[in-house]
Formats: structure tokens, sequence, C-alpha cells
């Protein structure tokens, strides 16, 4: 069957988990307690009607599923909900180029998607790295009368978050909860390619660094700890009550010659949210104690968790078959089982809902070609249960499906801006300066 | 006289049959055009809108393009026999003489927009319908990563974003790679599995892992004789490439004495003894190069003084020599 959900813990609030068998047709039982309908054929494309029923039936408990092709299975319907709103970016995993790029909104307890930001609008501009942080939205608008968009206290600004003092604008980060600072790294970003054609891609900095964003005054801060030249900082994220600052740094290297000796460690600085001041960092996560190279943390919103990736070496996992998910405890550094959310291809780009209680992440899986959004849950103590794919209306979707669904982002709120108003402020309006 | 009656079941069948000749002229005259829209699956009114109507110019690319991934170099050659003094035309007329094992024989003989016309650039400007063949030449020399880059950009780059001409090259590529899940993938979107012979190609796949970056032609050319010295093509590529970018240092780097033997790689060699003031009856011996090579040389450098460097004058009786192309050729050519 694919996609395979059997066995998954789910949201009590998503979408149908509609699926086809790859043998044959069969008859499809969907029961809880002495509720149950019956679905016959090859495609399972269940009832929104009947799915919500059965969800707010079997909150806390099992679903039963039984198919006269492939036996009986169970879904455990957690009393946790997810975020509604996942965003993402649609593009090709073409390497260096994108053509038509978009970036969606999708609503995860029903089927619906929309636009926010389309290259219709923005003479094809690149757009990338769209973050949430409460109710606040960012994301990069890039080429010609581009700059950082930010959505925040009801309004959309338009930024250049570059002074004359960086070698480029800002590109990784993450905003503070309060929402008047940022965290970002800039960096030139180098593609390469492996000439062993499994590896395909590979993509380094040449050059890194970290500023904070006082979004209030327009400031940019260089602190020299965070810009020094023989270390490549980079993937900066709040903790979740902003009074610090998580990153990945490795000593530079003779690039592209040695970037299999790249290896990020995880750091942490305290951040004094009044002032912008910043403390000593200390490691986290030591890479050569470890062993490898750690991308892309994130802490959860209660504080307890942070999330990160784990490849063999360098800083673009998701072209690094290797790379997986590692959940550390906050509280014990204690690392958690994360067999059942890995996989044999990458898994990286995680982002966590609001209540701490699932995480959505990127993942080859499944054609080790195109990253399709998958969630885990994790309960109380941190056990995490098996991956399952964002549930689409025509289960043969992601067959035909050529594009990534890059940086999957949830939010709990819908983005308060639509594609339109962005092709005008793309268009109309200049970019705040910063200094 | 009575008046004659068209009966109007007469003026019907011959409109019929009018329609019936339009659409078998069309047929066979554009037949071209109809591979190619059937290989990136748009239904002909949309590629009419995408293409334009279809021309005799439009005609022979696609041409070129259908009989290359057919591997049909004989029907190439025969499509390029006439020299079109264009990109794409030059870059498939090399491609069908490298696979006729006649690269370096005929590269003179024919129009060389200096290296871009043996691996099709892509570049801010390129046209799409070149973007998707710039894999072509990757992939018949075995360097699948580049060509499954270029196909990948060739689809990003598309009307429709989709066509199978571009599945099934996906689908040959994670063939070679032992990607069994794309290989679903893209055979699903085929409707069922491709032909085998991508089998030829896995031999020549790289085998030592290296970093480059896109458009350092001459490191993925040398990767590949790397892991395979018997890759006569891509050795020939690379010697092509390094006399076609007047890179003769690379040229001599590159050289391998009696590997493949040719016109143009022995006028190459006196460019470069000459360059370094080594000619010399020994040097001449040494490398193989024939003495009826050596007096066509000294006519050239003859030429060249008489004529004070004519370029007009010295096309004329050297225009299919190495030495004119290196002593004249340029951009705006």
């Amino acid at each position: 069957m694919y996609p395979d959900y059997r066995g998954v813990t789910i949201p009590c609030n998503i979408a149908p988990l509609n699926f086809y068998y790859t043998g044959g047709k069969a008859e499809t039982t969907f029961s809880y307690g002495d509720y149950s309908f019956s679905l016959k054929g090859r495609d399972v494309v269940i009832p929104e009607t009947k799915w919500k029923e059965l969800l707010d039936k079997a909150k806390g408990d099992s679903i039963k599923i039984s198919s006269s092709l492939m036996g009986e299975w169970s879904i455990f319907v957690s009393p946790d909900s997810i975020d509604q709103y996942l965003t993402y970016r649609l593009v090709e995993p073409a390497y260096e180029v994108a053509n038509w790029v978009e970036i969606f909104e999708r609503k995860i307890s029903t089927f619906d998607e929309r636009v926010l930001a389309s290259y219709g609008n923005t003479n094809n501009a690149c757009m990338n790295c769209h973050i949430h942080k409460g109710e606040n939205t960012m994301f990069y608008l890039r080429g010609r009368r581009g700059g950082a968009v930010l959505s925040s206290k009801g309004t959309l600004r338009k930024m250049t978050l570059k002074n004359d003092s960086m070698f480029s604008g800002t590109v990784y980060g993450d905003l503070h909860p309060s929402g008047r600072w940022g965290v970002f790294s800039m960096n030139v970003v180098i593609p390469s390619f492996h000439t062993q054609s499994q590896k395909r891609l590979e993509v380094y900095d040449s050059k890194s660094d970290l500023c904070i964003v006082d979004f209030d005054n327009n400031k940019l801060l260089l602190p020299p700890s965070l810009t020094r030249t023989d270390v490549l900082e980079t993937f900066p994220c709040f903790s979740a009550d902003g009074s610090s600052v998580y990153y990945c740094a490795a000593d530079t290297v003779a690039l592209p010659r040695d970037v299999k000796k790249l290896h990020y460690s995880l750091y942490k600085f305290s951040f004094d949210a009044q002032t912008g001041e910043i403390g000593e960092s200390s490691v986290v996560w030591d890479a050569m104690e470890r062993g490898g190279s750690v991308c892309h943390p994130k802490a959860s919103p209660d504080g307890r968790w942070l999330l990160y990736t784990v490849a063999d070496y360098g800083t673009f996992p998701i072209w690094h078959r290797e790379c997986d998910l590692e959940m550390m405890n906050l509280a014990d550094g204690t690392i958690a089982d994360m067999s059942a959310a890995n996989s044999e291809w990458s898994d990286t780009y995680h982002s966590w809902s609001s209540n701490s209680r699932w995480f959505v992440f990127a993942s080859k899986r499944d054609d080790g070609q195109y990253g399709k959004p998958f969630f885990c849950h994790v309960d109380e103590q941190g056990n995490v249960s098996k991956a399952f794919v964002l549930p689409q209306q025509n289960p043969h979707h992601y067959d035909r499906m050529l594009k990534s669904y890059n940086i999957p982002d949830l939010g709990k709120n819908p983005a308060n801006f639509n594609e339109d108003e962005i092709g005008r402020l793309h268009r109309y309006t200049d970019a705040e300066k910063f200094e | 006289m009575g008046r004659y009656k068209i009966k109007p079941i007469r003026i019907v069948l011959a409109i019929m049959l009018l329609l019936a000749c339009a659409v078998a002229f069309f047929c066979v005259r554009f037949s071209n055009y109809l591979a190619f829209g059937r290989s990136v699956d748009m239904p002909l009114l949309q590629e009419w809108q995408v293409y334009g109507a279809p021309s005799a110019e439009n005609e022979w690319m696609f041409g070129l393009i259908v009989n290359s991934e057919r591997n049909n170099w004989d029907k190439v050659e025969k499509l390029t026999k006439r020299d079109h003094h264009s990109l794409i035309g030059t870059y498939y007329h090399n491609l069908a003489m490298a696979k006729k094992g006649r690269l370096s024989q005929e590269l003179m003989n024919y129009y060389q927009p200096l290296a871009d016309g043996l691996l099709l650039p892509i570049r801010q400007g390129s046209r799409p319908l070149f973007v998707s063949c710039a894999g072509e030449v990757w992939y018949q020399l075995g360097g699948v990563i580049m060509a499954e880059h270029a196909t990948m950009l060739g689809l990003a780059f598309t009307a429709t974003q989709s066509g199978k001409r571009f599945y099934r090259r996906l689908a040959q590529i994670a063939h070679i790679n032992g990607d069994t899940c794309a290989i679903k993938k893209y055979e699903r979107l085929l409707g069922g599995p491709i032909d085998d012979d991508w089998k030829e190609k896995v031999p020549f796949v790289p085998k030592t892992d290296t970093i480059v970056f896109a458009g350092q032609n001459r490191m993925l050319l040398r990767n590949l004789l790397e892991s395979n010295p018997d890759n006569i093509m891509a050795y020939e590529y690379l010697l092509c490439y390094d006399l076609l970018s007047k890179d003769i240092g690379s040229f001599i780097e590159d050289y391998v004495p009696g590997k493949v033997k040719s016109q143009l790689y022995d006028e190459a060699l006196i460019v470069y003894l000459a360059g370094d003031g080594m000619l010399s009856n020994a040097m001449l011996e040494k490398y193989g190069i024939s003495k009826a090579v050596f007096n066509n040389f000294r006519a050239y450098g003859d030429a060249y003084m008489m004529t004070n460097a004519n370029k007009r004058k010295m096309k004329e009786k050297y225009g299919n020599t190495y030495w004119y192309y290196f002593n004249f050729a340029d951009k705006d050519d």
C-alpha cells in the first residue's frame, strides 16, 4: 500500500489518510467501537465527514483497519492536536536553479492549499527560508526588488537585512518569541557536485557568520565572537524562552578539497532580550566526540527538547543520504531513540508544533529524490512514533510529484497575507534599510 | 444542356479527402515535430503555442533531438551533413561523430563555436530547449551526475514541467545508480519499464569521488577517464575540449601518445612543439607526426607571413586545420 500508514500515531485533527493498494483491489473497513464504514477499490479515498467522526470517537485510542488484501492494522489517534498550517516551498531538486517557485500553505485537517507567494507576481524571483514564530512569519524574496518579508503585528514589511559590514544578506535564522529580535546567519553558499553519482550535490559555505537583528530599531548587531574568520557559524535558533541561542559552528578547512573534514558542533550562548547582548558560547554537542556534523537545531516550544540533524560532514544535509534526526533532552543531555522517525534516506528540515507534541520534517524516503513532509509524535516521555507522510486527497499525488516539499514549517494560524499582497509588496514597496 | 448539380455528399467527401491529405502531409513533413511533442507529453495545440508553428528549422532541431535519444546516429549524421552554423547543430554533429569514432577527424571540418559545441553550456539566457539537450552528451560519456543535473533543469524549464523524454532519462540514470525506488517512480510515470540499453553506460560511470562545480568540464572529463581509461569517447572529448579552448598546455597533459591517432592531434602537437621551440625531427618522430603534416605546417607558416595574417585568405586554403583555428577562431565567429 502507499503511503504506508500502518501502525502510525496521528493527531486528532488531520485530514483523511488516503492511500492505494499496489497489489490490486480490496475492501477496507475502518472501525472504532460500533462505528464503522467500508470502502471498496484499489484507491482508498476516505470521505472527510466520516473520517472526522471516526477521529472524534477514537481520540486517545486506536482505529482498527481491516483489509481483504492486507489483513488488519491499527492507527492510534492521539488526543494531541497538531498546528493546523503547514507552509512549504515546492521546488525541483534541480541543483542551483529553480523555475516557477511558490510557497504554499496547507491546512492539515483538510486538503485546502493556498499560494502565499508565487513566481507569477514576483517576476519569477526565488523565494525561500520561510519560518513561523507565534504570530510572526518571515521569508525571503530574492533578486531585484527582493528582501526579507516579515509579517508581524498585523503588518507586512520588506527589509534589506544587510549593511556594509556584512559580506552577505541574512540567510538562515529564527525569530525571538517577543517578535523584536531575530538571529540570523550570513552565508556565502557554494553549490557543487560529487562526481560519484549517488552522492549528487554538495553544498557548503565558504564563509558564514551570525548577526542579531533588532526589528524595532532597524539595527544589525555583529558581535565579534560570532563573526570570526577562522570559524564558520550558521543555523542559529532561539531557545523556547528566548534566553539563549543555539547555533552550529566548525573550524574552517580548505574547501572544496577538505569538505569531508568539515564537522559542525552545536553551541549555545545566552541572549538578553532587553539589550540584545550575548554571553559566551559553550558547546552542547561536540562533533569530534560524537562523530558527524550537526545542522538545523530547533528547540521545542516547551523548552524540553532540541531537535537537529546529524550527517557525516558538511552543512547541507538534504543531499546527504546518511543524515538523520536526533533529539536531545535539554534537562540531562540524553539522546532519544529516533529509529521510528529516521530512514535510510535524508531526514531533515524539521519544525515543531506549538504544543511540542509533533514535529514535521522533510524526508527523501520513498524515492530518494523528492522530499516530502513527514510527521512524528513525541509523547511526554520523549518516545517518538513512526513517521507518516502528509496525506493528500489523491492517493497517487506523490507518484506524480516532481517537486520537493522544501522546509516544511508548522504554524498555529494562517499567514495573514496572500500572494497578491506579496506581489504588490514586491513591485511597489522599497525595502527598509537596516544599519 | 441541363445544369450540372454537385451533390452535397461529394463536397463533403472532397473536404474529408483534402483534410486527410493535409494531415498526412503534416505527419510526413513534420514527423520530428510530432515525435518531439509526444516525447514532452504536450498536446499539439499547446506545443504549437510553445514552440511556434512547425518550421523547417524546428523540424530539423527536433529531428536531431529525437534521433539522438533513439541512438540513430546515422540519421543524426545525415541531418547535420549540411552545416547550419548553429550551436545545436554542431553539438549533435559532434556527438554523432564521437559515437562513430570520428570526432577528432571531423572536428575542423565543421563550424565550432569554440568549446560550446562540444559540451552545450547551461548559463543565464540559455534557451530552455537547449537546456533540455545539454545532458545528452554527458549521458553518452557516462557522466551521469551532469546528465541528471541537465535533465532536471530541462524538466524544470519546460512549459509543462513534465515530459516522457525526461522521465526516460531519469529512469535510465536511476537504473545505473541502482536507485530502485526512483526507478519505480519514473517507470510508473512512463507507464512501464524502459529498455535496458542503459547497461552499456555502467562501465563508464565514475568510480572515484571528487568535488566539481558546474562548468568544470575538464575536471569532469578527467574524472571519467580516471575511472575508465578505456572510455575513448571521454578521451576524445577531453582532447577536443582542450583544443577548442586553445589550451595547448592542458592538451599536452591529457594527450597519451598512440592512444588515438588523428591529424588534428598531430597539428596540435606541432603547435605545442613550435611554441616551446622544440620542433625537430627527433620530436616529430617521438610523437609520430608525419612528414606530410609537418610540410603542410611549413606551408601554412609561409602563407601566414605572405598574406600578413589575412584571415579570409588563410581560411580559403587552411580553414580545416587546427592551425587556422588556433590563430583565428574567436567568439565573434
